[in-house]
């Protein structure tokens, strides 16, 4: 208690506050933040080492079928819509541009751009989930979705292929729905984290010296472009593309 | 962790990051409309990703 009577002045009770956030911050099995903020990205790194090995597969299978079935991969590529895979790519590399910069003002400290950042990389996410629905709509239009809506006679008679190569069309695109789906949800699941880390980084939950989640989230954000960053080329860019193709 | 310690990297390294892997990916949907044979788009697609492995590591190298 000061002379005043007051049991703490203004100043010391933020340097409390501020004493206690960090304490509650570190976990008893780490000697300091610094350690706990290493493990917490190690952690993140092994997990993404399992989803390399996720994806790695799907990549794999469309890499032995496409040696396998060129013509009717490459002709099944063509009907899907570069233009929109393309532009959400674009959306994709500009989020992963502000989950970068949200990162770097964590560790500057700096609670009003991390918060501006976060939110920018959250809304492209929602930006490029609106985008990848309007191209499932298209191909839902177009009778691109084998078991459901899929015509083969069309395969035939406008793509030349034969009834036996109509089967790897199908092939070719369970691939894309399988791969593409499996990536949006990966893209939601972030789109999650992320505002979740936007509403406490509002409340000031981060600080220089503790930002890890930041930081874990970001891997995982970037991990998440970098597999559409593979998709594009794997399933809409395969064969030789005409304007105006589709 | 602040901004002045060695694992900090400038604004500007991650501007220009962003602009190259806009360009590569610019670059990538465009060859793809280029009639080449099989192994030309093989060659431009490691080439490709050979510049991101090697602007990965300067960048690295520039923190």
């Amino acid at each position: 208690m000061n002379p005043n009577g007051q049991i703490l002045t203004p100043a010391e009770r933020d340097e409390l506050s501020l004493t206690v956030l960090a304490t509650h911050r570190l976990e008893e099995q780490y000697p300091s933040l610094e350690h706990q903020h290493e493990t917490a990205s190690l952690g993140m790194w092994l997990f993404l080492a399992t989803e390399v090995l996720f994806f790695g597969v799907l990549f794999l299978g469309v890499g032995v079928y496409r040696h396998a079935y060129p013509v009717e991969f490459e002709k099944a590529s063509e009907r899907l819509n570069w233009v929109i895979g393309g532009v959400n790519t674009l959306v994709l590399l500009t989020s992963s541009l502000a989950m970068a910069l949200a990162v770097h003002a964590a560790a500057g400290g700096r609670r009003g751009p991390l918060v501006g950042w976060l939110g920018l990389t959250a809304a492209l996410g929602l930006v490029f989930l609106a985008l990848k629905g309007l191209e499932y709509y298209l191909d839902y239009r177009e009778n691109l979705i084998p078991g459901w809506r899929f015509d083969e006679g069309e395969w035939v008679s406008r793509d030349g292929l034969r009834p036996d190569q109509v089967a790897h069309v199908k092939l070719f695109l369970v691939f894309y729905w399988v791969m593409t789906g499996l990536h949006g949800l990966h893209v939601l699941i972030g789109i999650g984290v992320i505002s979740t880390l936007l509403v406490l980084a509002r409340r000031g939950a981060f600080s220089a010296r503790s930002h890890a989640a930041v930081e874990v989230a970001g891997l995982y954000w970037h991990f998440v472009d970098v597999v559409w960053l593979f998709l594009l080329p794997t399933l809409y860019l395969l064969g030789t593309h005409r304007l105006g193709g589709g | 962790m602040s901004e002045s310690s060695p694992r900090a990297i400038s604004r500007r390294a991650y501007l220009m990051t962003f602009a190259w892997l806009v360009l590569l990916t610019l670059l990538t949907v465009g060859v793809s409309f280029v009639p080449l044979p099989g192994a030309w788009h093989y060659a431009i697609g490691l080439a490709v990703g050979r510049a991101r492995r090697r602007w990965w590591c300067c960048s690295s190298c520039t923190r």
